[in-house]
């Protein structure tokens, strides 16, 4: 509640992101009063002149790694799932979200100008202690204060994103992948991490060779690849001294202009680690009406990398319980049946904890999960729930 | 029985209506004039610190650089290597906008990403409401954000276009979104303030790369101390109060001049409040010995006087307070534009009327009058009832009193030279024995009088025959009236006197001293008028003037703000060795090598404040660390009262990474013409750029009109207490000639003529006024010693010339000769239209 004025123009551009992720109504943050800023804000100053992702695109390491800033909005997102050898278990959470603030790129001749806004957003889950903390970081991507880049490989490295190098930053939350493994490295206040992810599958190409539809408008799509499978050691600390940790990490890297359909109000997305070594990513985008969107989709990644597209008949998603926030009154699902039946997958999908809400400039919950299977602990991964704030 | 009495002075005063109104005035002028004083400082004193709160904001510390500014890879450093969050980038400096009117404004530019913990006043909460396009704010060059205020003010819409000076360029800048406060402090604080983007604000400044500060919550030493290793050399973090109390310490001598001249003006209030008020009351001792005969006790008769007194003072103390906030808020626009011509731009400007000021003056008026009736009161009432009806009882006594009155006024003046002369810097010790001194002489009045008029009787009866004679000798009958009257416009011509020699002495002095510090023909400077850090020519600029014909040489000068632990003062870096064209106080061997060695010279008020000697350094911060600087003289400066230290250019660019020149001195070949040359300077100049460019003469005349504008408060003041004393006497003299009724009507009854009576009567008030003027010469000449001697040394710490001038004498006896004359217009008038009869119907 600090940074109020930063809260001001945040919110304002966070609810920009809001609007092109879902047309439903704003969130309030508690922080401003009015909708003027929001008004001003999203008023003509639309999608013009920006790129869409409307055609399937080949990827190009390590260009593609980094910053695609003719497209309005992209992310790089790693979640995980991290355990203490005396079996503490975490979750964390290290985003790192570009915003274009103009189509055009600025040509000006001082340090401080960009057109680039650069936030990022980093959790973690302390499940012994039912403690979900949660920060922000805002900065303009120019100075050097923000950014994401990629420099290209040496000659001749091998194709692919193990090959490539790139940061990605905002201000001291960093991201620094080269070939072999990446490096996350955030702290706020007491709370760091300090981790080290190295793929053990080559980069999955979500939906369509990458081309990631949200509706059947053409354009409302993204360009979508993952790493569902990281292997993760380093350290989290709490405050009173680092703790060695290993697990699994999920990167997930999304560049866009407009995602969403008019009617589509938000969605669930599930990254799920399963003990037999698949990955399962499935996403449902919820309709205005409380229907499923048929562009609802996912992807089932075999342990030696095959992948197999899901279609919305594919699967089925069913909340099983329900949890409300003590601070937005949002109701969020908390438990969930995920079925493949063609893939004989039959799943209870548990929140480590119940509260994961990110109490941030825009509102949404974000956790990790633990994976049942008849009972029995299966895997974990993590669960993305956006639009159900009022 | 009290309020059947009161009844009857009601009805006194519907009878006497015009002295009733006079009394009112009298009073209500004495507090006006304490209070308006009062809310001129308060409001300067409130102006600065939102000035400096607008800036700060929440920030505890703030880091600083030199006159270069701050690299903005250092911001970077402290956000991205330590991971600083509290923090914020600023970079701001004054522009002049010609769509408010050429009104100074502060160009704020921020990181909006930054300013969560800082500058509330931009905050969602409580705070204000921004309503615009931000993205455009942080993504479309030149545009900023404005208050909604200013922006109704000067009839701006979002999406308009304001015109901005910057240094030698004017700027348009497009108004994205206005800030709408919610409460009064906000709204205030916004007042003098563009806020714009900081990649604007490095545009409009043509700053790239740098930064002026960095604001800091900061909350442990600790975390204080390990900023500040990380910081280059250069760099320092300092607290934000500190930089509040360098400025304040800067206006206190400011407002200790004013409170000054104040004082004296509280002096003449206090007088006039008790001359209409003792005026008031002897004037009904007839009426007061007709009541004591009738069988009203002397309880009774001296609570109704208080009591009616009370009343009076009450209603003349809210019509004092009244006038005292219209005069104070005239007074707040002098006084805020002679501290930003001295000291500090400030950007928030705004009257502030406080209880304290309020309840000052109601002292003032209420105490004033009531001590003011209690003594005749006490008089009227001690005596018998027969006494109380002969005036000559009163009379009698006030000449008797003469001796001892005389010698309390010894007594007195002589205390308060005593108090003056002491050594000592206190300031309050010099008002005391200003006002000391003032009350002695007062005391003098009723035996000045009794021998002046004797020779001026003699005169009276010499030129105007029988007339003259009775006007002069009535003077010296109604002592108990006439002293106290004389009195305070002695003390009021006195005070006239006093400031117009101090300002004349100081005006003459600064008129010398740029007459030897302005050696050069023609003059090129930034046309902000404030000495900021980016205002400022590039070495291209000098160059090209190097080479235009008719130029002989050229000298440049930096001038640069900086904050010490000396606290805030300018650095002068000029290329002209000052060793010739300065005059020193002292001197230690040869300045003007010593100072190409590296060496430092200083203004004489840094040397009164910070005491230096042969042989003292001062420590300044560097950009390559602090140094110490050898200190080699102290010279006379009345450019600024903040101190300055000045060296030569090139040492000054081998410890600050600063080529800029802030102004260009140009000595023109035999035979061209400084102001032609000037002229055509500025023709080749118009349009492109805003340089100011100035003759040796159109110079020190600008200069001049800074000074006179300096003192146009000073001027004001002056002003009011003339006014305030005509005034009273206009009250006194023809509540005393209105009194005289009967005696009038005797001599018109025994055959004076109507003009021969408005002769006395004008002339008998001219000799008043006169008797006042020539009473008021000597301490008016006393009072401006203390001024130019005492009160500014010890305010400002300079010295200037004691350049008395004998028309300043003349001018102020002519002033008061001409109240006295005035005064007696309206009785004389009125008394040559009554009849004589009806003029000795008077009971």
């Amino acid at each position: 509640m600090r940074r109020v004025w930063t809260g001001v123009v945040i919110f304002g551009i966070a609810l920009l992101l809001l609007i092109g992720l879902r047309r439903s109504a704003v969130t309030e943050g508690g922080r401003v009063r009015g909708a003027s800023i929001v008004d001003a804000l999203a008023s003509d100053r639309g999608t013009d002149g920006f790129l869409r992702a409307l055609t399937v695109c080949e990827f190009v390491f390590p260009h593609d790694a980094g910053p695609h800033p003719r497209f309005q909005t992209e992310w790089w997102y790693d979640t995980g799932n991290l355990d203490t050898s005396s079996g503490r278990h975490f979750g964390y959470q290290l985003t790192i979200f570009r915003r274009a603030l103009t189509a055009r790129p600025v040509h000006r001749h001082v340090d401080w100008a960009t057109s680039q806004v650069y936030f990022a957003h980093f959790c973690v889950t302390d499940v012994s202690h039912g403690r979900f903390h949660a920060a922000e970081r805002w900065s303009r991507g120019a100075l050097g204060l923000a950014g994401a880049r990629a420099v290209k490989a040496s000659p001749g490295a091998t194709a692919g994103e193990r090959a490539t190098s790139f940061d990605a930053w905002v201000e001291s939350w960093s991201m620094h992948r080269e070939p072999g493994g990446s490096h996350l490295v955030a702290r706020h206040g007491k709370v760091s991490i300090d981790l080290h992810l190295s793929p053990e599958t080559p980069p999955v190409l979500e939906g369509d060779h990458g081309l990631s539809r949200k509706s059947d408008t053409p354009g409302n799509a993204s360009y979508y690849y993952s790493l569902p499978r990281l292997r993760t050691t380093g350290t989290v600390c709490l405050g009173d001294g680092p703790m060695a940790v290993t697990g699994l990490s999920w990167l997930d890297r999304e560049w866009s202009t407009s995602a969403l359909g008019p009617d589509e109000t938000g969605w669930d997305w599930f990254a799920l680690q399963l003990a037999d070594g698949r990955d399962l990513m499935v996403y449902r985008l919820r309709r205005r009406d409380g229907s499923i969107d048929p562009a609802s989709c996912g992807s089932l990644v075999a342990p030696n990398g095959n992948k197999r597209n899901l279609g919305v008949g594919d699967f089925s998603v069913v909340a099983t319980d329900h949890w409300t926030s003590p601070r937005s009154q949002a109701v969020y699902p908390s438990r969930w049946r995920v079925r493949v039946p063609a893939a004989g997958i039959d799943l209870e999908v548990v929140p480590w904890l119940r509260d994961q809400e990110l109490p941030l400039s825009f509102v949404y919950w974000e956790g990790a999960v633990r994976v049942l299977s008849g009972g029995r602990a299966y895997g974990n991964g993590y669960v993305e729930l956006t639009g159900y704030t009022k | 029985m009290i309020l059947r009495l009161l009844r009857l002075s009601l009805r006194y005063l519907v009878h006497h209506r015009l002295q009733c109104a006079l009394l009112l005035l009298g009073i209500a002028l004495g507090v006006a004039v304490v209070v308006a004083i009062d809310i001129a400082n308060d409001s300067a004193r409130r102006s600065l610190e939102l000035t400096v709160e607008s800036l700060g904001g929440a920030a505890t510390h703030r880091i600083v650089a030199g006159p270069g500014g701050i690299e903005d890879a250092v911001y970077r450093h402290l956000r991205v290597d330590l991971g600083l969050t509290d923090c914020a980038p600023v970079l701001d400096d004054y522009v002049s906008c010609l769509t408010f009117h050429g009104r100074m404004m502060r160009l704020l530019g921020i990181d909006p990403f930054a300013e969560g913990p800082f500058r509330r006043y931009l905050a969602g909460k409580g705070g204000v409401t921004p309503v615009g396009d931000l993205t455009r704010l942080l993504t479309t060059p030149e545009t900023v954000l404005l208050s909604a205020d200013l922006a109704k003010r000067y009839h701006v819409r979002s999406g308009d276009f304001l015109n901005v000076q910057r240094g030698s360029r004017i700027v348009r800048l497009c108004v994205v979104g206005l800030l709408d406060a919610h409460d009064d402090l906000t709204r205030r604080a916004l007042s003098g303030l563009l806020i714009a983007d900081i990649s604007t604000a490095q545009e409009v400044f043509s700053q790239p790369h740098r930064i002026s500060s960095i604001d800091l919550v900061v909350h442990s030493r600790a975390r204080c101390d390990q900023i500040r290793r990380e910081l280059p050399p250069g760099l320092r973090v300092e607290s934000v109060n500190r930089r509040a109390s360098a400025l304040e310490q800067l206006t206190d001598s400011f407002e200790s001049n004013l409170q000054a001249v104040s004082l004296l003006t509280l002096v003449v209030g206090i007088f006039l409040v008790y001359n209409t008020v003792t005026f008031f009351v002897v004037q009904r001792r007839s009426l007061i010995g007709i009541l004591r005969a009738l069988g009203v006790t002397r309880q009774q008769i001296f609570s109704w006087i208080v009591l009616e007194t009370l009343v009076l003072g009450v209603l003349g103390t809210t019509c004092g307070l009244l006038l005292g906030v219209l005069l104070g808020r005239a007074a707040v626009g002098l006084v805020t534009r002679t501290i930003n011509d001295l000291y500090f731009v400030l950007t928030v400007t705004d009257t502030r009327i406080s209880t304290q000021s309020l309840l000052k003056g109601t002292i003032v008026g209420l105490a004033a009058s009531l001590l003011s009736a209690l003594v005749p009161a006490w008089e009227a009432t001690m005596v018998a009832p027969v006494g109380v009806l002969r005036r000559s009882t009163l009379e009698g006594r006030v000449q008797r009193a003469v001796p001892w009155l005389t010698l309390a006024g010894v007594g007195g003046t002589a205390a308060g030279w005593t108090l003056l002369l002491l050594p000592s810097r206190s300031m309050e010790l010099a008002f005391g024995g200003l006002t000391l001194e003032f009350v002695g002489v007062a005391l003098l009045v009723p035996l000045a009088v009794v021998v002046v008029m004797r020779p001026l009787a003699w005169l009276a009866t010499r030129l105007f025959g029988i007339v003259g004679r009775i006007a002069a000798r009535n003077v010296v009958r109604s002592l108990s009236r006439t002293a106290v009257a004389v009195a305070a416009l002695m003390v009021a011509i006195s005070v006239i006197i006093g400031i117009d020699v101090m300002v004349g002495s100081f005006r003459q002095t600064v008129v010398d001293w740029l007459g030897t510090v302005l050696a050069a023909d023609v003059y090129v400077t930034t046309p902000s008028g404030t000495a900021s850090r980016y205002d400022s020519f590039d070495v291209a600029t000098v160059e090209a003037l190097r080479r235009l014909p008719g130029v002989r040489s050229v000298d440049t000068a930096r001038n640069v703000r900086m904050e010490t632990r000396y606290g805030m003062l300018f650095v002068f870096a000029v290329t002209d060795n000052p060793s010739r064209t300065r005059r020193f106080l002292w001197t230690e061997g040869d300045v003007g090598k010593r100072l190409q060695q590296g060496a430092v010279i200083v203004s004489q008020p840094f040397a009164w404040r910070h005491p230096v000697r042969p042989g003292s350094v001062l420590e300044l911060p560097t950009d390559h660390g602090v140094h110490s600087f050898p200190v080699v003289g102290v010279y006379y400066d009345y450019g600024t009262e903040a101190g300055i230290v000045t060296m030569l250019a090139p040492v000054y660019h081998r410890w600050w990474n600063d080529r800029e020149v802030s102004s260009i001195a140009l000595r023109l070949s035999h035979g061209v013409d400084p102001d032609v040359f000037a002229a055509m300077l500025r023709r080749r100049l118009g349009g492109r750029m805003a340089f100011e460019v100035m003759s040796n003469r159109g110079l020190r005349k600008s200069a001049i009109e800074v000074f006179d504008r300096t003192f146009a408060i000073t001027s004001a003041l002056r002003g009011l207490v003339t006014f305030v004393a005509v005034i009273g006497l206009l009250g006194t003299l023809m509540a005393l000639q209105l009194e005289r009724r009967r005696e009038i009507g005797t001599l018109r009854a025994v055959g004076v003529t109507v003009r021969q009576l408005a002769a006395g009567i004008v002339l008998e008030t001219g000799m008043l006024g006169f008797l006042a003027g020539l009473l008021a010469l000597l301490p008016g000449w006393a009072l401006a010693w203390a001024l130019v001697f005492v009160v500014n040394p010890r305010s400002f710490g300079w010295t200037f010339a004691f350049l008395p001038h004998p028309w300043q004498f003349v001018s102020a006896l002519l002033l008061a000769t001409a109240a006295g004359v005035l005064a007696g217009v309206y009785p004389a008038w009125r008394f040559s239209r009554m009849r004589p009869a009806e003029a000795l119907r008077v009971e």
